[in-house]
Formats: C-alpha cells, sequence, structure tokens
C-alpha cells in the first residue's frame, strides 16, 4: 500500500476535514464525482461514531494495488470493540466500499480496511500521489491553531529568557557607564589646575579638555619645574577603560621623567615608550597613543614625539605648521623607538604662540560628515592671534561645536594654546 | 575574491592579484571592531603567497584604531613572515602622508608606491 496519509479522528472539526479531504482526494484519484461524494459522507458516518465511543481512533488513507487494479484504501484503526461498534452502527458501510476486511492487528490498533476500486491497473503518476498526499496531510485550521499555540508557548518562554539576559546587559551596561564616568573624572582630575598654569609668568596658557561619551584617552599636561616648562599632548587608540588607564599612566610616566630632570628627548621618550610598551603587553591590549613633548625655557621651545602638526601662530596671524612624524613615533607599538626620535626647536617672540590639539578637534565631523580640518583650525587660530590664551581657546572650541553643530562627539577634544608673553 | 563591507567602507581580498584594497573611510570603534578585517589580513598572510600587496588609494580616512591594526600587521610580518609586502598611497590623503612613514619603519622591507 503507498500510504497518503493519516487522519486523527478526535473531535467534530477534524470529522469534518477528514470529510473534505477524502472528497477532494478521491475527486483527484476516481473520475466518477458522485462516489467520492458517497464515500465520503460514509467514511465521516463511521469516523462520527468512532469518535464517540473512543478515546483514540485514527484513519490511514492510501492507494492499494491488487487483483481489480488499484483501489483508494481506508483503513480504521481504533480498539476492537469501538471498531466493532461502529460497524453496528453504520449498517451501509458495506454497500458503500467494493471490498470490506479486517486486518491483522498492529500494535494495540484494530485495524478495519475499507477498498474503492478506482478503475484503473497502474498507479497514477507521482504527480498525482503527491497532490493527493498534500491534500490528506494538508493540516487543518485547528491544528495550525495548535501548532500555533504551541510555537507562541516555546516565544514566549524564549522571549523570558531574553528578558533576563536583558536585564543582565543593562545592568553591564550600567556598571560600564559607572566605570567611564569614573574614568571622565580620573581624566579631568589629573588635568592641570588653573593657578598652575598662572604661576608659569613667561607663557599665557590655557587647556581644554572634553570626553567624548565613550570617552578616548586624551591627556595633556604642563609641568613647571627649575625653569624649564614641559608641555605633552597625547592621545591613545581607541575608546573606553583602557584608553583611559593608559592616559593616567602616561600622565605618570611623563611626570617622572621630569622629576628625574630627564631633559633628552631620546633618552625620555625612549624610556617612556619602554614603561608603556611593556604596561600595553602585560594588559595584552591592542591600544597605543600618539605624545609629543614641548619643553620650553627662555623663549626657546624643543618639540619631540609624534603627534598631530604642531601650530605655531606668530605675531600678525602667520601660521607655521610643524610636522611631527620624524619627531618620534607612536608610544607602545614598538620596543624600539630610537632611531625614530628627533627635536625641532622653535624660537618665540612676544606675541607668538603654539596651538596644541588632538585629532577629536580636526577630525570633528559635522552633518554631513565632513571634518574641521586642520586649514580650517589654523584659520580660526590666526583672525584670534591678538587675543588672549584663554579667549583663543574659547573661540577656537566656539568654532569646532558651531562645525559640529547636531552631530554627535566622536572623540575627546582637546586644546592647548600657550602664548609668549 | 573576499569582502567585507560596511556604511563607508569596502575591503577586497583580491588572491588572483594578491591584492588587499581598502576603500571608503574606516572610522570602526576599537580592536574588536576591527577584528574581521585584521583576520583576513592574518588569513591572506597565512596563505601560501609570497607577496601581498595593500592598496590604500582609495582609502580617504582611516581612524588611530585602524592605523594601529595595520601596523601590527606589519609587525606580524616583519617578525613572523617571509612576505614581499607592498603598500600603494597617496600623499594626497592627509592620514596616509603621516602613516606610510610609521609602516615602513615598522616593515622596513616593505615596498611603497606613493602617487
Amino acid at each position: 500500500m503507498i500510504s497518503l496519509g493519516n487522519i486523527a479522528l478526535n473531535n467534530e472539526d477534524s470529522i469534518n476535514t477528514m470529510r473534505k479531504k477524502i472528497l477532494q482526494g478521491l475527486k483527484l484519484l476516481h473520475e466518477d464525482a458522485i462516489i467520492a461524494s458517497r464515500i465520503a459522507s460514509i467514511t465521516s458516518q463511521m469516523g462520527r461514531s468512532l469518535c464517540h465511543t473512543c478515546s483514540e481512533s485514527l484513519l490511514n488513507i492510501g492507494l492499494f494495488r491488487g487483483t481489480g487494479g488499484v483501489a483508494f484504501c481506508l483503513v480504521f484503526m481504533a480498539d476492537e470493540s469501538s471498531l466493532k461498534l461502529a460497524l453496528r452502527e453504520t449498517p451501509y458501510l458495506r454497500t458503500f466500499f467494493d471490498q470490506i476486511q479486517t486486518l491483522p492487528p498492529y500494535k494495540n490498533w484494530h485495524r478495519l480496511q475499507c477498498l474503492v476500486w478506482l478503475g484503473y491497473a497502474s498507479l497514477p503518476s507521482d504527480e498525482i500521489i503527491q497532490k493527493a498526499r498534500n491534500i490528506i496531510q494538508e493540516k487543518s485550521r485547528t491544528e495550525l491553531m495548535l501548532d500555533l499555540q504551541e510555537n507562541n508557548q516555546k516565544l514566549s518562554l524564549l522571549k523570558e529568557q531574553l528578558s533576563i539576559l536583558n536585564s543582565q546587559l543593562t545592568q553591564e551596561n550600567l556598571r560600564m557607564g559607572a566605570d567611564l564616568d569614573l574614568l571622565k573624572q580620573m581624566q579631568q582630575l589629573i588635568l592641570p589646575k588653573p593657578d598652575e598654569l598662572q604661576s608659569i609668568k613667561d607663557l599665557d596658557i590655557a587647556g581644554f579638555m572634553e570626553p567624548a561619551e565613550k570617552m578616548g584617552g586624551d591627556y595633556y599636561d604642563v609641568l613647571y619645574t627649575n625653569g624649564v616648562v614641559t608641555i605633552a599632548i597625547g592621545d591613545v587608540t581607541g575608546h573606553g577603560l583602557e584608553s583611559g588607564i593608559l592616559m593616567v599612566m602616561t600622565q605618570m610616566a611623563v611626570r617622572t621623567l621630569k622629576e628625574i630632570n630627564e631633559d633628552d628627548p631620546v633618552r625620555f621618550l625612549d624610556i617612556l615608550n619602554q614603561a608603556i610598551y611593556d604596561n600595553i603587553q602585560r594588559m595584552e591590549s591592542e591600544k597605543n597613543l600618539t605624545l609629543a613633548i614641548l619643553n620650553y625655557a627662555d623663549h626657546k621651545v624643543s618639540i619631540s614625539g609624534q603627534h598631530e602638526e604642531i601650530i605655531v601662530f606668530r605675531h600678525g596671524g602667520k601660521i607655521e605648521r610643524i610636522d611631527t612624524i620624524d619627531l618620534g613615533f607612536p608610544i607602545g607599538l614598538h620596543d624600539e623607538i630610537t632611531d625614530f626620535i628627533n627635536h625641532h626647536l622653535v624660537e618665540l617672540n612676544t606675541g607668538d604662540g603654539i596651538v596644541l590639539y588632538t585629532d577629536g578637534i580636526t577630525e570633528a565631523q559635522n552633518m554631513n560628515k565632513k571634518q574641521y580640518g586642520i586649514e580650517k583650525l589654523c584659520d580660526t587660530i590666526s583672525s584670534c592671534w591678538e587675543r588672549s590664551a584663554e579667549d583663543m581657546k574659547q573661540i577656537i572650541i566656539k568654532d569646532v561645536y558651531r562645525h559640529i553643530g547636531e552631530q554627535k562627539i566622536f572623540d575627546d577634544i582637546t586644546l592647548l594654546v600657550l602664548k609668549q608673553n | 575574491m573576499q569582502e567585507i563591507k560596511g556604511e563607508d567602507y569596502i575591503v577586497i581580498y583580491n588572491p588572483e592579484t594578491e591584492s588587499i584594497s581598502f576603500q571608503g573611510e574606516l572610522t570602526l570603534g576599537g580592536p574588536s571592531e576591527y577584528q574581521p578585517i585584521k583576520d583576513l589580513l592574518e588569513q591572506v598572510v597565512e596563505s601560501e603567497t609570497s607577496a601581498v600587496t595593500l592598496d590604500l588609494l582609495k582609502l580617504e580616512f582611516l581612524n588611530s584604531s585602524g592605523i594601529s591594526m595595520l601596523s601590527k600587521f606589519m609587525l606580524k610580518v616583519k617578525n613572523e613572515k617571509n612576505i614581499k609586502v607592498t603598500i600603494l598611497g597617496s600623499n594626497d590623503v592627509p592620514w596616509q602622508s603621516k602613516s606610510i612613514k610609521n609602516f615602513k619603519r615598522l616593515l622596513p622591507s616593505a615596498e611603497l608606491k606613493i602617487d
């Protein structure tokens, strides 16, 4: 027998569905539509009476090949007494089918096989058989509803698990947010204070730092001992905890080297690089940083280290840009950088000055993703060179924020203006 | 051909020409976001190839995390692989004029072809 499918007969709905399927299926296989309709009716009567008497019954539908050719074959499956009772309640069954016989029980099922000869000797095409299978096996609305219900239950369980996960993530986020807040405080805490800057009589200095939401690792410092002003500015790659920690480590390393009066730029940056490099290795971090160190004494500035271009403005507004590529190397990227360290000397007369910044300024984007750019920065500096360092700082920052507009701030914004008194 | 694509960038590896082309603006947030590109670079040097070209001509912007990733790549090649690296770049692109020099310092055997 070639099976076309099974239908469980367990309620009125399933009987109705079964009747429709048999009608449709048999119409496809038998040329006489009236026969199809009769078989569908009698099968549903039999099914209904089985359904009433017995807790579990099944109709197996298939194609049977026998001496009379190919038959549409229905096998009712139920317990013995229900099957007998149903047969008594449906006495006309035998007049509708060509052949009825009891099959040997299968597992706990007692089986009654009913055949209708289809009037042809060989099996219908695979395509027709598949069509018939689709009809018989198509899920009823009730079955679909049950499936849907089951899936919904699974989904709501999943949703519950997701919401637990979500709340864990929210907590984690809050915790990380708190960490970042702490780091931002740390970054601000370690900045030089206004009275320190004012104590340097030769230079008028103003600094600004605004951490981005995700906190970058910007750093600047102004240290004044033994008549030498050491100015440092740096930017750790990336954002977050590691960047913040490296920024603070760098501040401390610079301060220490300054305290021991290391005034050779090569040794200064080499030792600093070694210390930071080893810590980065220990942290298994991918980060590194740009760092420029400026030493000022008596109108002269020595610049070393690789960072953004350094902008020198002259009395009158003329701008000079100093490329720092050949003055150093990223700190913490490689363990040997002495060959790359150099220094550049700049002389400052009254009214001259230097502007230091991080890429948070030059790469600040507006809504059209256009960067602020170094040219614009130079123009702004040139236009306000006459003002005090503090005024210049405010004018520049205001112009950068004007450029950013409603756009998000992606990186820390750091600016340091120093001017020869 | 293998591709890694984002909103503003595309990285294409062409095994026939043994070249990795970077195009657009790469501003991913840190090493974890650069991992797929890093993996692609490492996969290429781990393969049997003896030369690789990094075509940066159309990479208009690369942020510091991206520069760091390429720098690490240079170091990896220098320390572990005998591969000829050629870098195509342009002095007209600000980040390139600055960083390609650092790449060469990290991997002195690299050949620079600068427009």
